[in-house]
């Protein structure tokens, strides 16, 4: 198209002409790239104080305060007001400057220098307060159930797994004695969690059978249910998933392991020996697949802290659960957000058990 | 590596068994000697070694290595090494770790029992394959392994349970040449168990013949074969020949004839026993007695021929003698041959 003689702006009948983009295009281009360029190294640097900001916050209730409080009076703070503060401070002639003693051409351009380095500071400051308190918003009721959670699952499942393969290991070395214990660990897995939790409830709680047989129902009882330590919920996990893992292990090695052991036996390994250079390697696999269903099931069951545990901090499940049922429809996305939490916490450690599991592929 | 084993009027049953499986069994065995425990399955020959091993405890009788009585020692500390018909190697360590394991168990260091694991492994020409994984071995490999670990516990007597059996043959004569070598070479006391007699024959110096639970005979290998003290010896070593007759005065009277045997058979009703391998075929009228052949069966490099004699009487069952008689002879179904076998070598045995 060949320009046509020069007209005055809006005047006339509307013609269509990319002359505004093309006549100064590689100024445009690089308008762009610099504002992509401030924009990405800004939300990259916002994200990432933002998230050690917030992770200081939850971990550390006390300290975190004074950091959200900073982080809170923050955002109120127009950009005009910060760019102004953030020149006071960085400028060649700035605060920074005169502190370090280099008013006079030493100190870098942070302000109209070649990388903007003044003007993603404002924005990465002035952001990641607001990445900060979303993060904190969002988590901080999650966070500290996927705690109790994770703290349930993890010694429910270290617990199981040590309990169920010395079960299992009694069990494959006594076969007369071992069919009690493996008849009692059969028996043990069809009681429904609910049930389980019931009876140790009845057992484990300051007015209990326990407290009743041992002559300390007034208060000289340990809190095993509600007390802080979640012993009873740990307890229940730990008996009925220890029966699951024995039973795991000794279907697994069931064949192999006797013959093993006799040889081992006969080349001057001592009964101890057998178990931690044969049985407990051999089990290694079975012992992990076991394991990691036991806390992935224990992160994700409900009835059983619902019973037993305390009232807060509320373990995942419960928490999620309590909000679906809620009254209040405003409930409902929380109540997502924390089921969401317990699946992704829940991937994590089926990936990480995967990964294990790889590595333990050379134990066949 | 070399003790001298005693067992001692060994009884054992176990829990859910109505009958012992061990009746009173009494065997030694000198140092540096190899004695086979040559029965069927389920005569108790497994046990025995197990027993001695420590992995059982026997009911009644005595385990002794070197005079020293082992009841009550379990079997980590017997310093008895078992090479089971399964090769049994660990699937968590790898060629050398596995012969490395008894030195690890006994507290050396890792570097120490594998660079001693390495010498044995060079024993059984298996240096090469330290670092491999049980699974990558051959049947004959994984047992040449399985011989190194127990040797690499220097043990006082090497057991072998059917440790060759799962092999094909070659396989089998090549661990046959391994074991003469370690022989030669450590001169272990060994006591191993098959049911093969050929193995039993090849390795030990003398043979136990097991049969439901009580040690039949004991001794050289060729006595075994050509002097056994019943019909159940001769025929678990194979024998096929036994011609029935009466004995009087140290002479067997049957369809065979006349034959003076040994002088310690007591009168009356005996069979001759004869290896097949001892009875040649020759022309009719020129050997023993004369019969008629009933069948030929190929056994490989020789032929099994069976006759059959007559006994002068349609009452009595045909007597049958077999002859095993190198490659395959021209014969035919009803032909009639002589038999000749060295009469100073005949052998009864009361029935």
């Amino acid at each position: 198209m060949s320009p046509g003689p020069a007209t005055p702006p809006f005047t006339g009948p509307a013609t269509f002409t990319l002359e505004p983009w093309t006549s100064n295009a590689g100024g445009l281009a690089r308008s762009a790239a610099v504002s992509l360029y401030i924009a990405a190294a800004s939300t990259l640097l916002a994200c990432t104080v933002g998230f050690a900001a917030a992770a200081y916050i939850l971990a550390m209730p006390r300290a975190g305060r004074l950091v959200a409080a900073v982080s809170a009076a923050t955002i109120p703070i127009p950009h005009l007001i910060g760019a102004g503060a953030v020149g006071l401070l960085l400028s060649d002639a700035g605060f920074l400057a005169r502190i370090l003693g280099m008013p006079d051409g030493g100190f870098p351009t942070f302000v109209g220098g070649p990388f903007w380095s003044a003007v993603i500071f404002e924005y990465a400051w002035k952001e990641s307060a607001f990445v900060a308190l979303v993060i904190v918003g969002s988590l901080a009721r999650s966070v500290g159930g996927l705690c109790v959670s994770l703290y349930i699952a993890a010694a429910s499942t270290l617990l199981a797994c040590t309990v169920g393969f010395a079960a299992a290991a009694y069990i494959l070395a006594m076969p007369r004695a071992g069919r009690l214990v493996a008849a009692v660990s059969a028996a043990t897995i069809p009681i429904p969690h609910l049930i389980g939790a019931g009876a140790v409830g009845l057992l484990l709680s300051d007015a209990g059978f326990l407290a009743r047989i041992l002559g300390m129902p007034d208060g000289g009882f340990p809190t095993f249910v509600g007390g802080p330590f979640w012993s009873a919920v740990i307890f229940e996990y730990a008996w009925k998933e220890s029966a699951f893992v024995a039973l795991v292990i000794v279907g697994s090695l069931a064949r192999s392991v006797g013959g093993l052991c006799d040889a081992a036996a006969t080349l001057g390994a001592a009964p101890l020996q057998r178990i931690t250079h044969v049985v407990l390697p051999l089990a290694l696999p079975a012992l992990a697949v076991s394991g990691l269903i036991v806390f992935v099931y224990t992160l994700g069951s409900y009835e059983v802290p619902w019973l037993l545990g305390r009232i807060s901090p509320e373990a995942l499940p419960v928490r999620a659960v309590r909000l679906f049922g809620s009254i209040d429809l405003d409930s409902r996305p929380q109540a997502m957000a924390t089921a969401l939490v317990s699946v992704m916490a829940g991937a994590v450690a089926i990936i990480g058990g995967l990964i294990l599991l790889r590595r333990l592929r050379g134990l066949r | 590596m070399s003790s001298r084993l005693e067992l001692k009027t060994i009884s054992h049953r176990y829990s859910d068994a109505k009958e012992d499986v061990l009746k009173d069994i009494s065997l030694t065995v000198e140092a540096s000697r190899s004695v086979a425990l040559l029965g069927a399955s389920g005569s108790g020959k497994s046990t025995l070694l197990r027993v001695a091993a420590g992995l059982e405890n026997p009911a009644a009788g005595k385990v002794l290595v070197d005079g020293e009585d082992l009841a009550g020692t379990p079997p980590d500390r017997r310093g008895i090494a078992l090479v089971f018909q399964n090769p049994l190697l660990f699937p968590h360590l790898n060629v050398v770790d596995n012969v490395a394991f008894s030195a690890r168990m006994a507290g050396f260091s890792r570097r120490r029992a594998r660079r001693q694991a390495l010498e044995y492994l060079d024993l059984v020409q298996l240096q090469d394959f330290a670092h491999r994984h049980p699974w990558q071995l051959s049947g004959g490999q994984e047992q040449r392994v399985s011989l190194a670990r127990a040797l690499a516990r220097q043990p006082r007597l090497l057991l072998l349970d059917e440790p060759f059996s799962s092999l094909d043959s070659r396989l089998r004569e090549d661990m046959y040449n391994l074991v003469s070598l370690i022989r030669e070479q450590l001169e272990p006391t060994i006591v191993m168990v098959t049911h093969d007699r050929r193995e039993a024959s090849v390795l030990a110096d003398s043979i136990a013949v097991l049969d439901t639970g009580r040690i039949l005979q004991h001794g050289p290998v060729p006595q075994l074969h050509y002097r056994p003290d019943s019909l159940a010896v001769s025929r678990i070593l194979g024998g096929l020949n036994e011609i029935p007759g009466e004995v009087t005065g140290g002479i067997h009277s049957s369809a065979l004839g006349r034959i003076k045997v040994q002088d310690t058979v007591d009168d009356g009703a005996a069979y001759l026993v004869i290896r097949q391998e001892t009875v040649n075929l020759v022309s009719a009228g020129t050997g023993v007695v004369d019969g008629s052949i009933a069948s030929i069966k190929s056994m490989g490099a020789h032929t099994l021929v069976t006759l059959t004699i007559d006994n002068g009487s349609t009452a009595k069952p045909a007597v049958r003698i077999s002859a095993e008689v190198v490659g395959a002879p021209d014969l035919s179904i009803g032909e009639l041959v002589g038999v000749d076998f060295e009469k100073s070598a005949a052998w009864a045995v009361n029935s």
